[in-house]
């Protein structure tokens, strides 16, 4: 950050009450200036373009982005951050309300939404719902939905008047008894996230780490004939460049992810002799200082020969395709084909065909925090420490140790605070990056992925055509489905992410919740010259449901039945379970129909269509629609780093409280604090006694992560099960030492308890004598352990790996299950949607923590809703990203939806020993087939029929326009 | 990204202003909020050698009446011109259309003078060229008026030599905005102003590379759900140059133009 003349002039500013003077270049932002300078690493960024509003603090009392203004701008002025709003042990009247209403998952977006709801509330004492979302439409939230964030600030804005509290109105489950489990406990970690205390990897670099910047292919297929890093090497602060070629010399290529059948492509964090896709790193920086990289990269020159363009489906198949990779026959990464039942009979019997084309488009997952490494290899001990914002710290450090050749022993992974997943982050590709560099210098280097990187290369889903064909009897009864799925996986399928599995999930799970007594599938997984394919908060279980929850609604009206009606007719019923698909899942659980009445009654349907009429006849166009959901849970997939266990430790400390250790990782979804109530009931304890210990390599047991809904059933189950285990070992010794039998004790209110109420022994003391005072020895019964801990590891009951004759498999623990209903109003003038009610039905069996399984929904449904209508990663025909940034990306602002409503149907899964079956992925799998249907039915007087996605204003427009010009008398 | 170098400027008062007006430069930026050229620089579309921060200068920062005309200083923040209530009575329109700009936080730091240099999709722009406003330009020595409408039709990016000191609004009581846009907080894939009463106009953003109006001769009476407004705008609408961009093609701008038009004449009658 080398200066000039002007910047000898120190600024004199306030910040957080305490006077400051400074020197500071004149393009020193004021965010850097926080961050770096005075280390208020509350304040967060999360696009480099003032739209995401992390960043947000108050100059002179007014909420500004931090990141569009210079450090000197701020000369004279009052800077408050986060930190200045209240402390851990005296919160403010608005983080309390955020801390009680849960409005934070990820913490990530929290600083700047509380500076933001602050400086609503000091100019306005009665804010209503609208003028706090309008308020907060600066501030976007990804994992929230914004719903409880609204609600935080409505309930703190009561406080401060002096008024009565609203009473929460969220469905509840009943809770047993004196259990944790059932209980809206408030979250361990929301006091540290609220007050700017979070450890998120950017916030721990300190004045020695170097930052990285990568330089990028602007093309989407060139070879790459030189680089000429020179005059960047040569630049003061810059202390190293690395290319593809040079980072080859003492690294190997990304190992895959998954390999079942795919054909593996090699790949590298740099490219080496040709790029791929628009995006794709070619060499690599750093620096002192985070602007003198980004200096650095305009100074490396890369001639490339361009290559001819890959773009889309048709385009990859075609026969003269340029193919990505030389030594492939084609573009085929992935073909899968299953058949089982009649199915041709069931087409030859059909009184109805139905077939439809089901495309959609290409988005991402873009939590609020990019991806952020923070690598430090020291050379004199050979071992890699690596701060990472990740959802599996264990199989990264397997990843890197392949591809960095280090014993991965010696490679420690350490993640505390992750600002959102959501499936983006996975595995290791640009994280590989810093790594490298580290290994080069020897020092610490922070890679911190600016918003357009994260949209050009972070990775990327959906993007496929499906074609589903049903035949159905005369009383709208399924014979027969099959289903021919094409999927564009960008330039890769299973090396740099996970992609191409989902289209595998698709293919097996398209039958839904419904009985089909035939079914045949075939896929096709494509590379193209598009961004590497991976997992998005559905993987897949979106693909199979979007298909045939559209396919319902589109056969309904080819066979003049309402839709709902035919679902019903189709629909596994609760008797059922479990119910084996052809393709081999057991589906464990559930009440579909009782979800689709409960979808009904929730919007009131019948009310709602008198409603719907009496618009229509003032020229104004409103519609339902209805999804079921089906949200597979807990995969476990063979020959992957997806894979079919968790392990858990518990240990009893010598003073009686407790350690889990878990390999599940903490991304915002609060398995730090769900974890806890579980295990703290199989002790009797608070769960305050109960310290969580995650994103740690070294510490932890090697665990799986955070994907696939997994926490609560290979996560719980791991935790539930190693305490059972530990709390039969303290009643054998507290019997042993209360001489009494182990079944007259029982462990309550942190002690061994006798049930004849003659005598307690306070975990305390168990722990002290079992381990210091006196020791083991005429304590611990013979046949147990001499310790205090236990580890148990929990797998998938109902998995099946080696296929039947016609190759059905098993993979998924449990089956959530739910039902949406969708209200929206169609400006017919203009295309554009307003989604005015979503109402959720919903069974993930046991419900550990009401607040938080409700969080995970709106949330997820504001997800699904920003895919169906605004989100979509859009290529030209040359293959370059036209979306880089948020101004561009449509994700969801507080204004643009509405709250959701929900009702629990609790049908407990018997696979877990808790009946809980996992979720969070519901709400972006059937949310946008909700909406697609709700829509086609505010405009079915005109008979409109919808396909491209997302619904922009001038697609549905264009739809209008078309059924019009077929209805017009020819 | 973040910037690249550039020198930093920051006059304490008109008299410096007025110096480093008094020799122009190509390479000098005029920074006032900074959320669109400094969006730009942080993406490395723009790297001036120097920038020259007005954004502090309360001299620039004002509203006052003067006689029929309310003349605004150029680096009032859209957050005052959205809620001042002078403004509010005098050009409803401009009101709407800086509270329809961006979000709060980029209100608390644009400029009404900044906005006018950032393009075809500068809503205040819309209000204000509906409004028949002038602006005052200050250059080297010396500051005149110009009307608004051959400033946008011009160099609406040029930033350099000359600055934009003030605004001066006729009142226009009878004036509405309607921005239609993908969310609330995205710049208007159309956004419409009219003007009623004596001095009616209409003009659009988003629908050319600049701020339009339609030549005042060309337009019937803007009355709500008028057919012949409807008529002649489509035929207007086939004149213009809208941008294609990933979220309204061109076609579509033209398409919806009539009908955002009738919103904002309607929004105009409630405000009479």
């Amino acid at each position: 950050m080398t200066g000039n003349p002007q910047d000898s002039t120190p600024i004199r500013l306030e910040v957080n009450g305490e006077a400051r003077e400074a020197l500071v270049p004149s393009r020193l932002l004021l965010v850097d200036y926080l961050r770096q300078e005075l280390r208020l690493t509350g304040t967060h960024t999360g696009c480099d373009d003032a739209r995401c509003g992390a960043c947000t603090v108050r100059v002179d009392g007014a909420p500004v982005k931090s990141c569009m203004m210079l450090a000197r701008q701020a000369d004279g002025c009052a800077v408050e951050t986060v930190e200045a709003l209240g402390t851990a042990d005296r919160l403010s009247v608005l983080q309390r309300a955020f801390r009680r209403r849960h409005g934070l998952q990820c913490g990530y977006c929290t600083p700047g939404m509380l500076n933001s709801a602050q400086a609503l509330l000091e100019r306005n004492s009665e804010p209503d719902e609208a003028g706090v979302r309008a308020a907060l439409v600066g501030n976007l939230c990804r994992c929230t939905g914004y719903q409880n964030i609204v609600a935080a600030v409505l309930d703190a804005a009561a406080e401060l008047r002096g008024d009565a509290l609203p009473v929460a109105d969220e469905s509840r489950p009943a809770t047993d008894g004196d259990k944790w489990v059932g209980r809206s406990t408030e979250r361990v970690q929301d006091t540290r996230l609220l007050t700017g205390q979070g450890r998120y990897v950017a916030d721990l670099a300190d004045a020695d780490t170097l930052h990285a910047a990568i330089l990028r292919s602007p093309h989407a297929h060139a070879r790459i004939r030189r680089i000429d890093t020179s005059a960047a090497r040569a630049m003061p602060g810059v202390v190293q460049v690395l290319t593809g070629a040079e980072a080859v010399e003492f690294s190997h290529p990304l190992p895959p992810t998954i390999d079942i059948g795919m054909r593996m492509n090699e790949s590298h964090a740099i490219a080496v002799d040709k790029v791929r896709y628009h995006g794709e790193p070619v060499a690599a920086v750093a620096a002192t200082d985070p602007y003198i990289a980004e200096d650095a990269l305009a100074k490396i020159v890369v001639d490339y020969e361009l290559l001819e363009p890959v773009v889309d489906i048709d385009q990859a198949l075609a026969d003269d395709a340029p193919r990505l990779y030389e030594d492939w026959p084609d573009n085929r990464c992935l073909e899968y084909q299953f058949s089982d039942g009649p199915i041709d009979q069931a087409f030859a019997e059909a009184t109805h065909t139905v077939v439809a084309e089901i495309p959609h488009h290409r988005y991402t997952a873009v939590p609020m925090e990019g991806r952020v490494a923070l690598a430090h290899y020291r050379s004199s001990e050979g071992r890699l420490t690596l701060r990472l914002s990740t959802q599996s710290p264990h199989q990264c450090r397997t990843l890197l140790a392949q591809t960095l050749d280090l014993p991965e022993a010696r490679i420690e992974v350490i993640c505390k605070d992750v600002g959102g997943g959501f499936g983006l982050k996975l595995q290791v590709d640009g994280e590989v990056i810093p790594c490298l560099l580290s290994m080069r210098t020897g020092r610490p280097v922070l890679w911190a992925e600016t918003r357009e990187e994260n949209l050009l290369s972070g990775i990327h889903a959906r993007d496929y055509c499906l074609t589903m064909e049903g035949a159905f009897d005369n009383d709208g009864r399924l014979l027969g489905l099959r289903t021919h799925l094409l999927g564009n996986c960008g330039c890769d399928g299973t090396n740099r992410a996970a992609g191409a599995g989902q289209l595998l999930v698709g293919a097996f799970y398209f039958p839904g919740n419904y009985k089909v007594p035939a079914y045949s599938t075939d896929v096709v997984g494509l590379v193209s010259n598009k961004a590497p394919y991976g997992a998005y908060r559905g993987y897949g279980k979106d693909i199979a449901n979007h298909g045939i929850e559209r396919f319902m609604n589109i056969a309904a009206r080819q066979l003049g039945m309402d839709a709902n009606e035919l679902r019903r007719r189709n629909l596994i019923q609760p008797d059922e379970f479990p119910y084996e698909i052809l393709t081999g899942p057991i589906y464990d659980s559930g009440d579909y129909p009782e979800l689709l009445a409960m979808a009904e009654a929730g919007v009131d349907l019948a009310a709602f269509r008198k409603r719907q009429a009496e618009a229509r006849a003032a020229g104004r166009y409103l519609g339902v629609g209805f999804a079921m959901m089906l949200e597979p849970a807990g995969g476990a997939v063979p020959n992957s780093i997806f894979n079919a266990y968790e392990t858990a430790t518990v240990r009893m400390m010598p003073q009686g409280d407790f350690l889990l250790l878990t390999g599940m990782q903490d991304i915002g979804q609060g398995v730090e604090t769900t974890l806890a109530q579980v295990v703290a009931d199989e002790f009797g304890v608070t769960p305050d006694r109960i310290n969580v210990v995650f994103g740690d390599t070294h510490g932890a047991p090697y665990g799986l992560g955070a994907w696939s809904s997994r926490g609560a059933s290979f996560g719980v189950s791991a935790a539930v099960e190693a305490a059972r285990k530990l709390a039969r070992r303290l009643r054998a010794i507290g019997a042993r030492m209360m001489e009494c039998d182990t079944d007259a004790v029982t462990l309550r209110d942190g002690a061994v308890q006798r049930t004849d109420g003659a005598a307690s022994l306070a975990f305390r003391d168990l722990g002290n004598a079992v381990s210091l005072w006196p020791g083991p020895h005429g304590i611990v019964p013979e046949g147990e352990e001499p310790n205090l801990e236990a580890t148990a590891t929990w797998t998938n009951p109902v998995v099946r790996w080696v296929p039947n004759d016609a190759g059905s498999l098993s993979i998924y623990a449990t089956h959530p299950s739910g039902c949406f209903a969708v209200i929206v109003e169609v400006d017919a003038e203009t295309g554009a949607i307003r989604v005015d009610r979503v109402y959720a039905a919903h069974d993930c069996g046991t419900v550990i923590n009401p607040t938080i399984v409700n969080g995970q929904l709106h949330g997820g449904c504001v997800q699904g809703l920003g895919a169906v209508l605004g989100e979509e990663l859009r290529y030209d025909e040359q293959g370059h990203l036209l979306n880089k940034g948020f101004w561009d990306y449509l994700i969801p602002q507080a204004p643009d939806v509405p709250n959701i409503e929900i009702g629990h149907l609790v049908c407990p899964s018997p696979n877990t020993p808790l009946g809980t079956k996992g979720m969070g992925e519901g709400g972006p799998v059937g949310i946008p087939a909700a909406v697609m249907n709700a829509v086609e039915d505010a405009l079915s007087p005109l008979d409109v029929q919808l396909s491209e996605l997302p619904l922009s204003p001038e697609r549905v427009l264009a739809a209008i326009d078309a059924a019009r010009s077929q209805r017009a008398p020819s | 990204m973040r910037p690249a170098e550039f020198e930093l400027l920051r006059p304490r008062g008109r008299a410096e202003l007025d110096a480093i007006l008094a020799r122009p430069d190509a390479d000098t930026y005029w920074l006032a909020g900074g959320q669109a050229l400094l969006k730009d620089m942080r993406q490395r579309l723009l790297a001036p050698k120097r920038l020259v921060d007005i954004s502090g200068l309360a001299e620039l920062d004002y509203i006052r009446a003067q006689g029929d005309v309310l003349e605004i200083g150029a680096v009032t923040r859209l957050a005052t011109l959205a809620t001042d209530a002078t403004v509010r009575r005098h050009c409803p329109a401009l009101a709407a259309a800086a509270a329809a700009v961006g979000d709060v936080q980029i209100r608390n730091r644009a400029t009404v003078g900044g906005n006018l240099c950032t393009g075809g999709g500068a809503d205040v722009a819309v209000a204000l060229l509906a409004a028949g406003a002038e602006i005052v330009v200050a250059g080297a020595g010396q500051q005149h008026r110009r009307q608004l409408a051959d400033f946008l039709a011009g160099e609406t990016a040029g930033n350099r030599g000359e600055l934009i000191v003030a605004i001066r609004v006729p009142a226009a009581p009878a004036s509405g905005f309607v921005k239609f846009s993908r969310r609330a907080a995205d710049p208007g894939i159309v956004s419409a102003a009219a003007t009623l009463g004596a001095r009616p106009g209409l003009a659009f953003g988003g629908v050319h590379g600049h701020v339009v109006a339609p030549p005042a001769d060309a337009l019937p009476a803007l009355e709500p759900g008028s057919a012949a407004l409807r008529t002649a705008l489509e035929a207007f609408a086939g004149e213009l140059d809208p941008p294609d961009t990933p979220h309204a093609s061109a076609a579509y701008r033209r398409r919806i133009l009539a009908v955002i038009a009738d919103r904002a004449v309607r929004a105009a009658a409630g405000a009479a």
